[in-house]
C-alpha cells in the first residue's frame, strides 16, 4: 500500500462570491485551504467533515472536475493540473465519481444500457460489437438483471439507480473513484446493500477510493484511512483506527462524540461552522474548541506527526488525556447560547 | 382507555398520558385502488416524555404525524377509523379526527405544535423572524404587541438563541440552518403546546448541530412536561434520546418499547435486519442487508407484511392477521414466532 496514485501538492480552491452587484469587494469562499495529501494505491481513504468543510470540493478536485485556484494534483505522478483538455479526457478513464443523488445523475432521456455504453464506445474500452455483451457483465456485476438495459432510470428505485451510477464508474475500468456522499440519501437497508457492493468492487478489482462522507460509521466501515476536514483544512489524518479508537484532534472527539451511533465521551460542541468566507485566524476550529488557548489564534497549525501515520493539525498536544468534559466545567457557564456569526 | 393488552403492558408506570392514539387508519385513494399508509397504529406520548417513531420512507412515519396534525388533504386522504385522544391544558379528552376543521384550527399550534426536516422552507423568507414568532403568538393569546415582542425574545433565549432581541430583526436567510430550526421550535412553543410532533428535525443538520437539537429538544420536554413525538429513520439516534419508541414497517408498529431496550435487544425479525444493517466498526464482515423490498402499499396484504422478507417466515405467518403482542414487561412485537426465535 505504498505505491502513490494521487497527491495534492499545496492545493486550494476558492470561490468567488460578491455580496451585492453594487458593491467592489469581492469576497471568497476558502473552500480548501493549502492541503498536501497522498492517496495511496488500493486503499479506502475516508473523508469526513461538516457540511461546508470542503469535502466536496476535495473530491472534485481529485479528478480535475473543478480547477484549483492554487496547487497542483499528480495521477500516478503525471501533473493533471496542466493538461490539455484532450489528454485529459483520455485520463478521465482512469478516474471516476459516484454522486449522491442518483436521481439526478443518470440522464432520463437515456435507456440504462445507452447510458452505460456511451462512455465504454468513448474510451474505446471494447470492440462496438462487444459493447452489448459488456454491458450486460456489468449490469450483473453490480446486481442487476441485464434486462434493465432496456429500462429509463425512472422505472428504477434509488437502490437500483445508485447500483447503476456505480455500473457506470466502473465500465470504463478506472483505478480511481471518488464516491461523494454515495450512500447518503438511501434507506438503512439499501445502504447496507450498496456498502457491500462497494466492498467487493474493491477487493476484486484493486480500486482505490476517495470516500467522502458525513456519516462516520459509514466511513469505519469503509475507510483504510481517513481525513478528518474542517473549514477547508485538515485537522487530522490516521489510520481508521487511530481515529476512531484513539482521536487526537480536539475537533474529531467532538465529531465522535455528536455522532449517535458512537459510545464515547459525553460532549457537544457549541455554535455551527464559521462562514468561509472569513475563517477565523490561526487554527479555523479554535471559536468552537474547548481547549482554545490565545495562542491558537496566532498561526495555523501545520499537521504534525503525533504518532507513527497520525497527523494532527493542533498545538495542544498536552491535552490528550484531558476529557472535553473538563475542559467545559473550566471554561464554563455558555451552555444552550449560540453565538450570532 | 386503556384496552388494549399489549399497550397496557408498554405503559405501566407511566405518567397520564397527553396524547393516545388508537387503530389509527390512514388511508389515500389513488385512481382505482386504495393506499394503506397508516394502518392500525397506536400509540401514546405522556407529559415530558419523547416517544419516537422509527422506520424507512414509506414506512408511514410522517403521515402519522400528519394524520395526528390532520394536515393531510381530505380530498385523498382518508381516517378509515381509529381515534386520537388529546387532553387539553384544561384537562378535556377531545378526539382530533372528530373535530370540526374550526375547532381542529385552534387546537393545531395552540395544544399541538410540529416541526419539519427543512425548517428554511417552513420560514417565511420575506418577514423577520420576529414577525413570525409574533404572529405565533397573537393567534393563540390576547396580548398587546409589544408584550408578545417581549415574549418572542423569552422564547428564542429559551431555545438558545441568547442573542433573541437582535435576531427579531432578522431574516431566515441570515441564519444557519441550526439557528432556523431552534427559531421553528420557538414558533412550536410559542403557545405552550401539550405535544410537539418533530418530524425528522435534524435530518438536515450535521452532526454537532443535531447533539445540540436533541439536548434542547430533550430539555424543553423535561422542563414543561411537554410530549414530544419524534419522527427518524435514525435508530442509533432514537436509542441515545427518547424513551419509547414505536418501529414501523408498511404501515404498522412492529415492535414497541423502551428506546435503548428496542436498539440493544430487538425483538421482531425486521428490528433485528434493520438494526443489522447499520454499519458498526470497522467489521472485515459484510453488512447484513435485508433480502427484497418493501411491499407494495397498494396491494391487500394478509398476515405479516415482512414476511416475503422474513428469513424466518412460516405457513402461517400469511395465514391471518397478526396482533401485536406484549411479549414482556414494556415490550410489544407483532410477530407469531417471537417467543421460538428470542
Amino acid at each position: 500500500m505504498s505505491q502513490e496514485i494521487l497527491r495534492f501538492a499545496g492545493i486550494k480552491k476558492y470561490f468567488p462570491v460578491t455580496k451585492s452587484p453594487f458593491s467592489r469587494r469581492e469576497e471568497f469562499v476558502h473552500a480548501v485551504e493549502a492541503l498536501d495529501l497522498t492517496i495511496y494505491r488500493g486503499e479506502c481513504l475516508g473523508v469526513v467533515g461538516e457540511s461546508g468543510s470542503g469535502k466536496s470540493t476535495l473530491g472534485r478536485l481529485a479528478i480535475r472536475l473543478i480547477e484549483p485556484t492554487e496547487g497542483e494534483v499528480f495521477y500516478e505522478g503525471e501533473n493533471i493540473s496542466t493538461m490539455h483538455a484532450g489528454e485529459l479526457r483520455r485520463f478521465r478513464a482512469k478516474m471516476q465519481m459516484i454522486f449522491q443523488d442518483p436521481y439526478s445523475s443518470l440522464n432520463p432521456r437515456m435507456t440504462i444500457g445507452d447510458a452505460l455504453a456511451e462512455a465504454v464506445k468513448f474510451h474505446k474500452i471494447v470492440s462496438f460489437a462487444e459493447v452489448e455483451d459488456y454491458v450486460a457483465r456489468l449490469l450483473s456485476r453490480v446486481g442487476l438483471n441485464p434486462d434493465y438495459a432496456q429500462r429509463y432510470p425512472r422505472s428504477l428505485s434509488g437502490g437500483q439507480r445508485q447500483r447503476v451510477a456505480i455500473a457506470r464508474a466502473l465500465a470504463v475500468e478506472p483505478s480511481l473513484i471518488v464516491a461523494d456522499e454515495a450512500v447518503s440519501a438511501l434507506d438503512v437497508s439499501i445502504q447496507a446493500e450498496i456498502l457491500n457492493l462497494l466492498q467487493d468492487i474493491r477487493r476484486d478489482r484493486e480500486l482505490t477510493l476517495l470516500f467522502i462522507s458525513h456519516d462516520l460509521s459509514v466511513v469505519e466501515l469503509m475507510a483504510d484511512r481517513v481525513l478528518v476536514l474542517y473549514l477547508g483544512r485538515p485537522m487530522e489524518v490516521a489510520s481508521a483506527e487511530a481515529i476512531y479508537r484513539n482521536p487526537r484532534h480536539p475537533y474529531t472527539r467532538a465529531l465522535l462524540a455528536a455522532a449517535p451511533s458512537f459510545e464515547g465521551e459525553e460532549l457537544s460542541i457549541e455554535g455551527e461552522i464559521p462562514s468561509p468566507t472569513s475563517p477565523p485566524s490561526g487554527c479555523v476550529f479554535r471559536t468552537r474548541c474547548p481547549f482554545a488557548v490565545d495562542e491558537c489564534a496566532v498561526n495555523v497549525p501545520e499537521l504534525r506527526e503525533v504518532a507513527p501515520g497520525q497527523f494532527v493539525a493542533c498545538i495542544r498536544t498536552e491535552i490528550a488525556g484531558e476529557t472535553l468534559s473538563d475542559a467545559h466545567g473550566k471554561s464554563g457557564g455558555k451552555d444552550h447560547h449560540v453565538e450570532l456569526r | 382507555m386503556l384496552t388494549d393488552p399489549s399497550r397496557a403492558a408498554t405503559e405501566r408506570d407511566d405518567g397520564p398520558n397527553l396524547l393516545e392514539v388508537q387503530d389509527l387508519r390512514t388511508y389515500f385513494a389513488t385512481d382505482e385502488r386504495v393506499l394503506r399508509a397508516v394502518d392500525g397504529v397506536s400509540l401514546s406520548v405522556a407529559a415530558g416524555e419523547i416517544m419516537a417513531i422509527v422506520g424507512e420512507s414509506g414506512s408511514g412515519k410522517t403521515v402519522t404525524g400528519m394524520s395526528i396534525m390532520r394536515l393531510l388533504n381530505p380530498r385523498t386522504a382518508r381516517f378509515e377509523g381509529g381515534s386520537v385522544q388529546l387532553r387539553t391544558r384544561q384537562g378535556k379528552v377531545v378526539d382530533l379526527l372528530s373535530l370540526p376543521e374550526k375547532e381542529m384550527r385552534r387546537i393545531r399550534g395552540s395544544e399541538v405544535s410540529m416541526i419539519f426536516q427543512d425548517p428554511l422552507t417552513s420560514l417565511n423568507p420575506v418577514f423577520s423572524i420576529g414577525d413570525q414568532i409574533i404572529e405565533g403568538i397573537l393567534q393563540h393569546s390576547e396580548v398587546s404587541k409589544a408584550d408578545a415582542r417581549l415574549q418572542a425574545a423569552d422564547l428564542l433565549s429559551q431555545v438558545g438563541l441568547g442573542e433573541g432581541k437582535r435576531l427579531l430583526m432578522q431574516y431566515p436567510h441570515q441564519l444557519s440552518g441550526g439557528m432556523r430550526q431552534r427559531v421553528m421550535i420557538a414558533i412550536a412553543l410559542s403557545s405552550n403546546p401539550q405535544v410537539l410532533i418533530a418530524d425528522e428535525p435534524t435530518t438536515a443538520l450535521d452532526v454537532t448541530v443535531q447533539a445540540q437539537i436533541v439536548e434542547l429538544l430533550k430539555r424543553l420536554a423535561r422542563e414543561r412536561g411537554m410530549g414530544v413525538i419524534f419522527v427518524t429513520h435514525d435508530l442509533a439516534l432514537v436509542a441515545k434520546m427518547a424513551d419509547k419508541v414505536c418501529v414501523m414497517y408498511a404501515g404498522e408498529v412492529v415492535e414497541q418499547g423502551v428506546a435503548m431496550e428496542v436498539f440493544l435487544r430487538p425483538q421482531h425479525p425486521y428490528t433485528v435486519a434493520l438494526v443489522g444493517c447499520i454499519p458498526h466498526g470497522p467489521s472485515e464482515d459484510r453488512l447484513t442487508p435485508i433480502p427484497g423490498h418493501a411491499p407494495d402499499p397498494l396491494k391487500g396484504l394478509v398476515g405479516c407484511r415482512f414476511a416475503e422478507r422474513c428469513q424466518h417466515a412460516l405457513p402461517k405467518c400469511v395465514q391471518g392477521p397478526i396482533q401485536l403482542r406484549a411479549i414482556e414487561d414494556r415490550r410489544a412485537v407483532r410477530c407469531v414466532r417471537v417467543e421460538e426465535l428470542s
